[in-house]
């Protein structure tokens, strides 16, 4: 590796800014340079290596420091978990006391007479209801013999059918 | 229900790894800013929070350049309230003997600590004292740096965001983020050689 060619610290720090992102060729030039030179890119990761001691002597020098800003961070996201769920401690009862209304209601409600539809009825009990139609048929003919009987009480005897 | 559950747990995992991953630039940026160490814990809360409220549904690869924005925002609006308030206390220093100075309590606070108990075990005494020594430097040098100078040095180089990104969330050009930040360099690296000098 040739050090002639090393490119100064200027045109490092302009590379690192971004300064050389409009010059596509120039870029790659020193991008090229950068995979092959340790020194230079050792140069350019002593700008992102110093946050580590400074977080050491933060640390150090505010220990309490790293705990307050979890807290911090753990108050935030624990409100985002409560807001994703904050509608179910409330939907959850409402639910539940609609079903609960809706069905003592329903049990409460009067039996609303079912519509006649011809069952299935057994044998006997049609024979009983076709003798009490038929009965109610000849109504007119047991009307006029009981009126028959009371007139053989009182001594008429004249003869008068019905129809 | 157990899906939205589970999403919704995702989502707040994936948030709170984002948080952690800002949190201590973010304090580092306003504590800096505010000079006030609990009013820079409330404005990095407060950053968090409203990027959770508003911008959560929004591309976490977004997620960097909103939640530094909010924070640049809420650190404005701080220093403006700060400002009218050390007017106000100028103006009333007129009537009352006591000096008010705002802006020195915070610096105290930043060199505050120095001889404070070094207790890494992991680190070596000798390794130690060098490492607090140059982490004292650093923060000596960072705060010779003006505020966008020291927003995009952090951003660029600590939290790795790109050039673009840096700018929408200081709100500038992408040739002033260049601008600022080969200036931080420039100026750090000066600092750290005259620390070093001496």
């Amino acid at each position: 590796m040739n050090s002639a060619k090393h490119p100064d610290q200027q045109q490092l720090t302009a590379y690192r800014a971004g300064y050389y992102q409009d010059q596509p060729a120039r870029q790659r030039e020193l991008a090229a340079h950068l995979e092959q030179c340790s020194r230079c890119t050792q140069s350019l990761q002593f700008w992102s290596g110093l946050e580590q001691p400074l977080g050491r002597y933060e640390q150090a020098k505010q220990p309490w420091l790293t705990t307050q800003l979890v807290q911090r961070r753990v108050g935030v996201t624990g409100k985002t978990v409560r807001r994703s769920l904050r509608f179910f401690p409330v939907v959850v009862p409402v639910l539940v006391s609609i079903f609960a209304v809706l069905f003592i209601w329903r049990s409460w409600l009067p039996v609303q007479p079912a519509e006649i539809v011809a069952p299935n009825v057994p044998g006997a009990v049609v024979d009983y209801v076709s003798a009490r139609d038929e009965m109610y048929a000849n109504i007119d003919f047991y009307l006029w013999l009981d009126t028959q009987a009371e007139g053989s009480d009182a001594a008429t005897t004249s003869f008068n059918p019905p129809g | 229900m157990a899906e939205e559950l589970s999403e919704a747990d995702n989502s707040a995992t994936t948030l709170d790894h984002f948080l952690a991953s800002v949190e201590r630039n973010a304090y580092r940026i306003a504590v800096y800013a505010l000079h006030d160490h609990q009013q820079a814990l409330d404005v990095v809360q407060d950053s968090m929070l409203k990027l959770v409220e508003k911008y959560r549904v929004r591309n976490p690869e977004q997620w960097p350049a909103l939640f530094y924005r909010i924070l640049r925002n809420h650190i404005t609006d701080l220093q403006r309230r700060q400002i009218l308030h050390n007017r106000l206390a100028r103006m009333l220093s007129l009537f009352i003997t006591k000096e008010v100075d705002g802006a020195d309590a915070g610096q105290d606070l930043l060199e505050s600590g120095i001889g404070a108990e070094l207790n890494s075990p992991a680190l070596e005494p000798e390794r130690r004292l060098l490492s607090m020594e140059l982490g004292q430097q650093i923060e000596a040098a960072l705060a010779c740096l003006s505020e966008r100078q020291r927003q995009a040095f952090i951003l660029r180089e600590w939290q790795g965001m790109s050039v673009r990104e840096t700018a929408t969330a200081l709100g500038c050009s992408s040739g002033s983020i260049k601008q600022h930040h080969y200036r931080a360099l420039q100026m750090l690296r000066r600092q750290l050689t005259v620390h070093n000098h001496e």
